[in-house]
């Protein structure tokens, strides 16, 4: 008796676990039908959770679901972990279940996603409606392929820096570098003197890409890596090689198992006054706001080189991660919120404290520090060229077999020989597939 | 074995089980087999391109170094995990007071998440600001080791490994101990009256009569470590360069982050495979001793069990 | 006499020094959430200089973490009830009953404990999603049962080795069916093997990361183990002083349900290892 009911109660559990559940699922895709029924959709993103992003989303949402009578709504899915998101938006893909709204680099896997034709055309969206302009050129450009089209919206802009140390700077007569060479030069002086010259953080690979990318921006442009890509350019080359030289020797220079420290750490050595330099983009402004203030720190872009080129004002410049819609249930209603959305969305976001990827006025009740305006108006002066961070162009394995090798090549386990061809290896083999 | 001769009754109570067990384990087994024959990197087509990934791993120079770093963080693993683990249920055989304390206490660093072990571990191992082995390291004036254990190449496979040791010692422990004082003293209390030394009652008694104990740990303890993913994942990615690469990172890198569906899966087949070898060499190890042990314990149960029923 | 002494403090020595191994992460976690996220990268192993609840008040504010809770909670039961019962009775059948097979379906159940389960993710994910059931709790639930079945289903029947026959067989002769037998007889029995898969399992499931972050995407349905990445910040920086504070609160559950039934589980993970 008691083993039928133990039974019956199983049977039971499955029946609501499996019924009860299951309604969770059904509300997600949004409903067209009726003028009456709520439009919801869905962005899956990778925001981190009440940033500055993801709260102007909100109320932009809350906005616009308001003005049309609140028939409308947007549902954010985060995932604030990139690796995470990542690898569950690739199993959503793959099951055949990609959301209405997506964040995505414009990388090779996006433009997969683009040969499917499972993306929106952006750029051209942006033309026909004409607000193609109310953006910065950079912002856009970034998030750009080779060829010019565009699938991403962009709702960031950022500049890269490398922040110093003044006080440590002064103790020993130090001037922020203009050139390459300078650069090194006050790397060696700084660790002679038992000073840790930059703090890095090798746990998410990309810090250390930035440095090999740099030789390259320098000397062409992004004309290297594009042809990295294709095929029409070796690592073995020589300006391949002049990179990877570069990482080994700055390498040298690197706090001490950077390939372990995380980006905290890195950052508050820094901070700490533990470590003289420190590269980072401007989203970390709050961070740097009071060390700034009191004239601790500084910073300088990327320093130039003999016969460049790109010019001093031209380095990395990103619009961060691009959001991308799903060409099978983009309709009316998201164009109309995408839409109002460009409108209002400088304003609201700068409004934050972050640099827009729109030309926006200044919000006139909100105070701006000295450091924001600086750089914003760095911004405004950029080149037209800027350094695409690799990860975006390289097809991710070779971009994985580079960024495992790169800490090899930095803390000089690895010789520049054997680094250049095992990126050499990797591009060919994955060029065939 | 066996004595019910019920038919229906045996699938009732059988099947509930059975099918959560393939739907939720063979059919994603079936599937990756049969993506590991072919390309794919999860938008596009699938391709069939029969051996070819196999044929690819066994010229990967990386699949060969993450196999023998996986070997070597198997025996780093179980070695601590085992020998630790019975050491201190020895030990604690011989406590009289606070054993339940100290049981609770050991069983602890089971139930905190990776994400704090990991960064836990992440802070230890760090040189700069100085972690707590290094710290260590130069109080006991071994300065020459210290280093930044998880970016060196040579210590970086050894310093993923502990962290995933050191976690289930206490699992292990209480096993063992339970096994140790569930034995009966009469056993080895003769011994001891011929003059055995606890030493020798420890070795040629107490450990032989819980080797279907040890059997069942070793398997739980291998086949665990063979799919040893979230602390390496954490810690370092596989990296620098493939320095603490293991098979089941790999795999998962291979499928997630380079898009390779079909070549993660010949991996992941690859390690299903070896660790079916892994078992059935345990098995033919120990079966023979075990049907053997097994026989007297279940004739003495059977005592207990006869003479509890007379009592009631 | 001294040799005996120093032999005893020895002893304690290595027995107190294991346990301060074996204790020192939780007390440092507990330390690590009372600083302010500045100094834990600084000085990740000292006493805080400025003791906050700020990490707390921020994991607590939004009252999602709750929820997150909850949802782990929802998970975590269900899928307990579901492996004991389902080992239970598979164990059951598998050893008790005459069966040619048997032995077979026993392999067959063994050979899982040595998938490595993030070979699972695709296709039960295409799976799922064809079903209609990805983003809910089952579609977590589903695999973490399917891999604990393996180990299951192997400590039930080793447990059951240990009942004897002669047992069954005079139930049997006293007219009770095999569902009687094994419901009022046998499985009352196996009270410690259930108490050792039980602590076992939800410590996993509890802690479960992969299968949590592949099948759930709704906020609503998120549980504690994604709840803790919520801290990630742009680019990589992970609020840490947040992050240790949301897992001393997941954990905490965990441990004094731990400490509060730490008699009967150890009592029971003693006997449910030995006869089992």
């Amino acid at each position: 008796m008691k083993k039928l009911i133990n039974m019956i109660c199983i049977v039971i559990l499955l029946g609501v676990s499996l019924s009860g559940c299951a309604s969770n699922a059904q509300g997600e895709k949004g409903d067209n039908a009726g003028a009456d029924k709520v439009t919801k959709v869905t962005w899956f993103t990778s925001r981190p959770v009440d940033g500055p992003i993801d709260q102007t989303m909100k109320e932009i949402a809350k906005m616009y679901s308001e003005e049309k009578g609140g028939k409308w709504e947007i549902e954010l899915e985060t995932t604030a972990d990139r690796p995470s998101y990542l690898q569950k938006l690739k199993t959503f893909i793959a099951g055949g279940n990609m959301p209405d709204i997506i964040d995505i680099d414009a990388d090779p896997y996006c433009k997969e996603l683009v040969d499917a034709n499972m993306l929106i055309d952006v750029k051209q969206f942006l033309e026909e409606e004409g607000k193609y302009d109310s953006f910065y050129p950079t912002a856009l450009k970034y998030q750009a392929f080779t060829d010019g089209t565009m699938y991403t919206l962009p709702l960031e802009y950022h500049v890269e820096m490398t922040w110093y140390n003044k006080e440590i700077f002064d103790q020993y007569g130090l001037k922020a570098p203009a050139t390459m060479d300078e650069w090194l030069n006050i790397c060696k002086i700084l660790k002679e003197n038992g000073v840790t010259p930059i703090s890095v953080d090798g746990v998410d690979r990309w810090p250390v890409q930035r440095y090999l990318a740099m030789i390259p921006f320098r000397k062409t442009g992004n004309d290297f890596i594009i042809n990295l890509r294709d095929g029409n350019e070796a690592m073995s080359s020589e300006t391949g090689i002049a990179a990877a030289k570069f990482l080994q020797e700055i390498g040298g220079y690197f706090n001490d198992g950077f390939a372990a420290t995380d980006y905290a750490t890195a950052q508050s050595m820094f901070l700490d006054g533990k470590s003289a330099m420190y590269y980072i983009g401007d989203w970390e402004i709050a961070s740097m706001q009071e060390a700034y203030d009191a004239g601790k720190i500084d910073y300088f872009y990327l320093p130039m080189m003999e016969g460049a080129k790109t010019g001093a004002n031209e380095f990395c410049v990103n619009s961060g991660i691009g959001m991308a819609f799903n060409a099978k249930t983009f309709d009316e209603k998201t164009k109309d919120f995408v839409l109002y959305l460009i409108d209002h969305y400088g304003s609201v976001y700068a409004g934050k404290q972050q640099m827009s990827p729109l030309k926006t006025e200044l919000p006139e009740n909100i105070e701006f520090s000295d450091l924001y305006l600086r750089i914003q108006n760095d911004m405004n002066h950029t080149g037209e060229n800027f350094l695409k961070p690799w990860d975006t162009y390289l097809d991710a394995d070779s971009n994985t077999i580079m960024q495992d090798n790169m800490l090899l090549l930095a803390s000089g386990d690895m010789s520049v020989e054997d680094f250049c061809k095992l990126v050499d290896d990797a591009i060919r083999a994955n060029s065939t597939k | 074995m066996g004595i019910i001769r019920d038919k229906k009754a045996f699938w009732v109570f059988l099947l509930p089980a059975l099918l959560f067990y393939i739907f939720a384990v063979f059919y994603p087994i079936g599937e990756s087999i049969r993506l590991s024959f072919m390309q794919w990197n999860g938008i596009g087509d699938k391709v069939f391109v029969g051996l070819n990934n196999y044929s690819a791993m066994f010229q990967d120079r990386v699949f060969y170094q993450a196999l023998i770093n996986n070997l070597i963080y198997l025996l780093i693993v179980v070695a601590m995990q085992l020998s630790i683990g019975l050491f201190f249920a020895i030990l604690l055989t011989f406590m009289k007071k606070g054993v339940m304390f100290v049981k609770t206490l050991y069983y602890v660093p089971c139930i905190v998440t990776t994400v704090a072990i990991t960064q836990l571990f992440r802070s230890i191992y760090a040189t700069e600001p100085q972690g707590l082995l290094n710290l260590f390291l130069q109080s006991i004036h071994l300065n020459q080791w210290t280093t930044s254990w998880l970016a060196d190449i040579r210590t970086v496979l050894i310093a993923v490994s502990i962290p995933e040791g050191w976690r289930f010692t206490g699992l292990y422990m209480v096993i063992f101990y339970s096994a140790l004082v569930s034995l009966d003293p009469s056993v080895y209390e003769a011994a001891k009256v011929d003059g055995a030394t606890e030493l020798q009652v420890l070795f040629k008694i107490k450990i032989p009569l819980i080797k279907e104990i040890l059997l069942l740990t070793l398997t739980m303890c291998l086949t665990g470590a063979l799919r040893g993913f979230d602390i390496p994942f954490l810690l370092t990615g596989g990296g620098p360069g493939n320095a603490s690469e293991l098979m089941s990172t790999y795999m998962y890198k291979k499928a997630f982050s380079s898009n390779q569906y079909g070549y993660g899966s010949a991996l992941a087949v690859f390690i299903i495979i070896e660790s079916m070898i892994v078992v059935i060499i345990l098995r033919k190890v120990f079966t023979s001793r075990e049907e053997s042990g097994k026989r007297n314990l279940t004739k003495e149960r059977v005592k207990m069990w006869k003479s509890q029923r007379r009592g009631a | 006499m001294m040799k005996k002494k120093v032999g005893k403090i020895i002893f304690g020595i290595v027995i107190l020094a294991f346990l301060l191994v074996q204790v020192y992460p939780v007390i440092w976690l507990f330390i690590a959430s009372l600083k302010p996220t500045v100094e834990l990268s600084t000085t990740p192993f000292g006493l805080p200089k400025n003791v906050t609840l700020d990490n707390f008040i921020k994991v607590l504010s939004d009252g999602k973490f709750v929820g997150y809770m909850w949802n782990s909670l929802k998970v975590t039961s269900v899928s307990l009830i579901l492996i004991v019962s389902l080992s239970a009775t598979a164990g059951f059948a598998l050893s008790k009953f005459r069966a040619r097979i048997s032995k077979g379906v026993y392999a067959f159940f063994t050979f899982g404990i040595m998938v490595p389960v993030q070979i699972t993710l695709i296709p039960l994910f295409i799976f799922y999603s064809r079903v209609g059931v990805l983003n809910t709790s089952f579609a977590m639930i589903l695999p973490q049962v399917g891999f604990a079945l393996p180990l299951g289903v192997m400590m039930f029947v080793g447990f059951y080795s240990f009942v004897p026959d002669e047992l069954i067989e005079a139930a049997i002769v006293d007219g009770c069916s095999p569902y009687r037998t094994f419901g009022q007889i046998v499985f009352p029995l196996s009270r410690n093997t259930v108490i050792t898969i039980a602590s076992m399992y939800s410590i996993l499931i509890w802690n479960d990361f992969i299968f949590a972050n592949t099948f759930i995407s709704s906020s609503s349905a998120k549980t504690v183990a994604m709840g803790l990445k919520d801290y990630v910040g742009a680019f990589g920086n992970v609020d840490w002083g947040t992050t240790f504070a949301a897992i001393v609160i997941s954990i905490l559950p965990l441990m004094i349900i731990y400490f509060l039934l730490n008699k009967w589980v150890t009592e029971g993970m003693t006997m449910g290892a030995t006869k089992g």
